[in-house]
């Protein structure tokens, strides 16, 4: 090292030197300093060694023992991301649970020719792309997943391709196995289970639920929500409807027992279908929902002891308020009594009620029924109803009829619960309600009142073809343009036949809603509710009150007129105790 | 029952009464749980790249088999025999590890072996122990008798090996081999501030390699930073030693075995960590440093300076390798293509943990002290001489 400038090619020579010298074996006192010295350093070596050893010991100890800790809380965190709710409706069928899979990842960099093993992959997985896998695994990055969901045949075909590149993960994923049934409602999850819609969503946004068994117990009834479903499809096929809903509530304490979206989307596959059909209508949806209003009007002057049932409006001519026109759609053109309005839908008459009515009280009622404000539960999505700028006498004309008053239509559904069942709002909700707490927004006679007039509708007016023998059906159509560009569309409209079943004591209260039904030969080209929505409603309670547990019965239906007119009170009277507003 | 007679001067019975018996028991012990993790770790490796289930652990058994008769053979060796083996070795194994270079198997992105007659063979791990025992010579020869030129030439082989394995690349061979240099210039007595000199050019060095070898910055980083990159194997290694707890899992329960690529070679701790738990871990660790210990403590009371310097070198090298492997295991260095010697998998690195400790317990073997440097000896040194001579 002292002399640096040395070639090291003429070192080469030294090589016999080296193997031939008698190296250190002259006893020599400057040989004798060298051992000593070496042998003073030998010390520093064996202390270094003796502390990385020390240290190598410690750290074993350290890891093997902390072992507890570090585990634990890993396993924890495993357990939190798996224990999502199971979603069962009413009865128990589960509509939301979790499967063990396996997913299919590679590692990279183990990969010689990404193309050759996709091929290999693709031949024993049917479902793998082919020229995406190759580009997956052509890629630098050290890990790749190339597919979820492996059945056990394919997992069992993947480990005996043998390539260590190839990584089996286990995975839980989230099935629907009831796939469309109840997708708006139940939502859906995203692959890492978070939930993303409905009540998937409602379950991750911190609320706390009571959950038996680690189980989310819904108010649906599948097999009802089935029914609702496939009627409204068959309604939908028929009419050539754009899209339909329907929803159905327990008047008693504001159970959703079922709510159908058309159209809808596998809960399993929800890219599968257009975004569109994410939407739920009854939820989201804000229509003017035009006649149905008409129950909330009467209901309004009624109790509010503005009319009485035998007063009469004329109706002979369409009514003017300002520049406005208002006529009626299935004119009778003669004075009419509020029953008769009710039966034969006229505008003008409903008008004429609400005008009756102070302008103060009227938006007092509405506001009483949720009308001005979102519905109130926390589930996610819900609409908040259009503001109203203006409140003149126009505005509030109209809005008796269900025009220039945008809600969603459940909404209506719960306001129309309220009118029948003796006057108590009770809110909506997805879950069993215990304790139903409600608030008295008509009067018991009120609604018998309304109800008698609803069933009237049935038997004589718009609402005949909702007609089922023996349950009595009461009902409401509601026939509405659609608004289109400032003004309202001339043909497309949307349908709807608000109902409540069995007549003479209802327990169970349903919209149904029809997008753009179209004229048909069996309607004679008419597109009014009581042509597509109405006889929809009337198919659906016919099949599901028999699963509901409603009887027919056919004496009440022998004897109606009698009981129409007899007006009991008492037979009227909820059954549920709920907390009323004196 | 005497085997060897003390009388009996046969080259064998001589061998018995010179060598250190306990060294010997302690390889013996390595070899054994080398046999006893082939067969524990290797499997599982196995039947992950489809071989036949007993592929490697058959193929380790061989291997040890004939690691153990070269072991002994080598330690028969006198000095003389083993500078003259050691020459030799070293020569062959860089014109060798020249030869990786232009017809070497590529395994993993690296050339480091050779195809010779149906076994492939890293000659950098043999080139290890010869090294060592060449550069102790120069570094005693310099000692001896003021020659400049001879530390001048290890340096030189140094930096010819070092360039040799930076191309193949096998930068952790390269480390070891400077690192023991390192030492070997330590011990002879170099001055610390020539020390401290080369401590700096080996930072500059190490600062240049991880500056244009992507490899080596990857791996510095991932270890820095976790999220840097893929750090499966070493994260694996952690959960396996960590369930293993005190007592392991049992032996044939562990799992890393099943998911870890390198389980059987670089990672075969890990899986004895967990099999075994501390308890064994440590058992493996006290065994490795009871050989360095017992080593370095008789490199202390050795006369002949380049013996005491070949020796301690190669007893380094032995303790950094398995030292650095451990370290590994444990997530307190960058992970390194390191084999732990006599347990992991692996012909050539089993014949180099052979070499090494045949030529270590050939060169600590008690010789016959010449009267003439019996008057150089300490008392303590002297006694010690006598009592091995009675």
């Amino acid at each position: 090292m002292a002399r640096a400038s040395t070639p090291i090619v003429r070192a080469g020579g030294d090589w016999a030197a080296v193997m031939g010298s008698r190296l250190g074996q002259r006893p020599s006192d400057l040989s004798h300093h060298a051992v000593e010295q070496t042998r003073r350093r030998l010390r520093v070596a064996l202390i270094s060694f003796s502390l990385v050893f020390v240290v190598l010991i410690g750290r074993l100890a350290d890891l093997t023992t902390s072992y507890e800790v570090i585990g634990s809380s890993k396993a924890a965190k495993t357990i939190v991301k798996q224990e999502r709710p199971i979603i069962t409706d009413r009865h128990g069928v589960v509509l939301a649970t979790q499967i063990s899979t396996t997913t299919l990842g590679a590692d990279t960099s183990q990969i010689e020719n990404g193309a050759a093993m996709a091929r290999q992959l693709s031949e024993i997985l049917p479902r793998l792309n082919q020229s995406r896998a190759a580009q997956l695994l052509s890629r630098q990055g050290p890990y790749v997943k190339l597919q979820t969901g492996l059945t056990p045949d394919e997992r069992r075909a993947v480990l005996n391709l043998g390539n260590p590149a190839l990584q089996l993960k286990k995975a839980t994923s989230r099935v629907y196995p009831n796939g469309e049934v109840a997708s708006h409602i139940v939502g859906f999850s995203s692959s890492d289970m978070r939930g993303l819609s409905g009540i998937e969503l409602w379950l991750d946004q911190g609320e706390e639920f009571s959950l038996l068994d680690n189980q989310f117990e819904t108010s649906l009834d599948v097999r009802v929500q089935h029914s609702v479903r496939d009627e409204l499809m068959r309604a939908m096929e028929k009419f050539s409807a754009k899209g339909a809903a329907a929803a159905i509530m327990d008047v008693h304490n504001g159970e959703i027992i079922a709510s159908v979206s058309l159209p809808d989307f596998d809960a399993n596959r929800p890219t599968a279908s257009p975004k569109s059909t994410h939407f739920n209508k009854i939820i989201q949806g804000k229509y003017e929902l035009g006649s149905v209003f008409k129950v909330f009007t009467v209901a309004m002057a009624l109790d509010g002891g503005y009319v009485t049932r035998d007063d009469i409006f004329d109706a002979s001519e369409p009514m003017k308020i300002g520049p406005e026109k208002i006529s009626d759609d299935h004119p009778q053109n003669r004075p009419l009594t509020v029953d008769e309005i009710l039966v034969h839908s006229s505008n003008i008459g409903s008008s004429k009620i609400a005008l009756q009515v102070p302008e103060q009280m009227h938006e007092e009622f509405l506001q009483r029924l949720g009308m001005r404000d979102r519905i109130a539960t926390d589930f996610p999505a819900r609409v908040r109803p259009a503001p109203v700028s203006r409140w003149t006498d126009i505005e509030r004309a109209t809005t008796s009829f269900g025009h220039g008053i945008s809600v969603s239509p459940l909404h209506v559904l719960v306001a129309g619960g309220a009118m029948i069942n003796g006057g108590v709002l009770y809110p909506p909700s997805l879950q069993k309600v215990a304790m139903p707490i409600g608030q008295r927004v008509v009067s018991a006679q009120t609604s018998s009142t309304v109800r008698d007039m609803m069933r009237r509708v049935v038997t004589v007016g718009t609402g005949k073809n909702a007609n089922v023998e023996g349950y009595a059906v009461i009902g409401k159509t509601g026939t509405a343009n659609k608004p289109q560009q400032g003004t309202y569309s001339e043909d497309a409209r949307i349908t709807s036949f608000l109902s409540g079943f069995p007549g003479h004591a209802p327990r169970y209260v349903m919209l149904v809603m029809l997008d753009e039904p179209t004229g048909i030969e069996a309607t004679y080209g008419q597109t009014g509710a009581g042509w597509n929505a109405a006889p929809t409603s009337g198919n659906i309670i016919r099949r599901i009150a028999p699963i509901l547990g409603v009887l027919p019965n056919r004496d009440a239906t022998q004897q109606e007129a009698k009981l129409l007119n007899l007006q009991q009170t008492a037979m009227a009277e909820p059954r549920s105790g709920g907390s009323y507003a004196p | 029952m005497r085997i060897f007679s003390r009388t009996d001067r046969s080259f064998v019975s001589e061998w018995w009464w010179t060598v250190d018996r306990t060294m010997l028991i302690g390889v013996g012990v390595l070899l054994a749980l080398g046999y006893f993790m082939a067969f524990a770790a290797s499997p599982a490796v196995a039947q992950n790249i489809g071989m036949p289930i007993y592929y490697f652990a058959n193929k380790q058994l061989m291997f040890l088999t004939f690691a153990a008769a070269v072991f002994l053979a080598v330690s028969m060796l006198n000095p003389k025999q083993i500078q003259i083996l050691a020459v030799f070795i070293l020569l062959a194994s860089i014109v060798a590890v020249a030869m990786t270079l232009s017809i070497g198997v590529s395994v993993k992105g690296a050339s480091r072996w050779l195809l010779i007659g149906g076994l492939s063979i890293q000659p950098s791990e043999i080139l290890k122990p010869a090294f060592v025992v060449v550069a102790a010579c120069l570094f005693a020869r310099q000692r001896a008798q003021f020659d400049s030129k001879a530390v001048l030439l290890s340096f030189g082989v140094l930096v010819l090996v070092s360039i040799l394995l930076v191309m193949q690349p096998d930068i952790g061979q390269m480390t070891l081999l400077c690192l023991v240099w390192m030492c070997l210039y330590f011990l002879s007595g170099a001055s610390l501030s020539r020390l401290v000199m080369l401590t700096v050019c080996g930072a500059v060095a190490a600062g240049y390699l991880y500056a244009t070898k992507p490899h080596v910055a990857s791996r510095v980083d991932r270890f820095l930073d976790r999220s840097a990159g893929d750090t499966y194997q070493v994260d694996r290694a952690m959960d396996a030693i960590r369930s293993g707890g005190v007592v392991g899992v049992g032996v044939g329960d562990g799992q890393v075995k099943s998911i870890l690529p390198d389980a059987h070679s670089d990672y075969v701790f890990a899986v004895a960590a967990e099999e075994g738990g501390l308890i064994f871990g440590a058992l493996i660790m006290l065994t490795f440093g009871f050989l360095i210990w017992r080593a370095l403590n008789a490199m202390r009371n050795e006369t002949e300076h380049w013996i005491q310097l070949a020796a301690s070198g190669l007893i380094c090298l032995f303790g950094l390798q398995a030292s650095i492997n451990l370290a590994v295991n444990l997530d307190i260095i960058p992970s390194k293509g390191m084999t732990l010697p006599f347990i992991s998998y692996g012909g050539s690195s089993l014949l180099a943990s052979a070499i090494t400790m045949g030529m270590l317990v050939a060169l600590m073997r008690r010789r016959a002290v010449s009267p003439m440097r019996m008057s150089t000896l300490t008392a303590s040194q002297l006694d010690r001489q006598m009592r091995g001579q009675l």
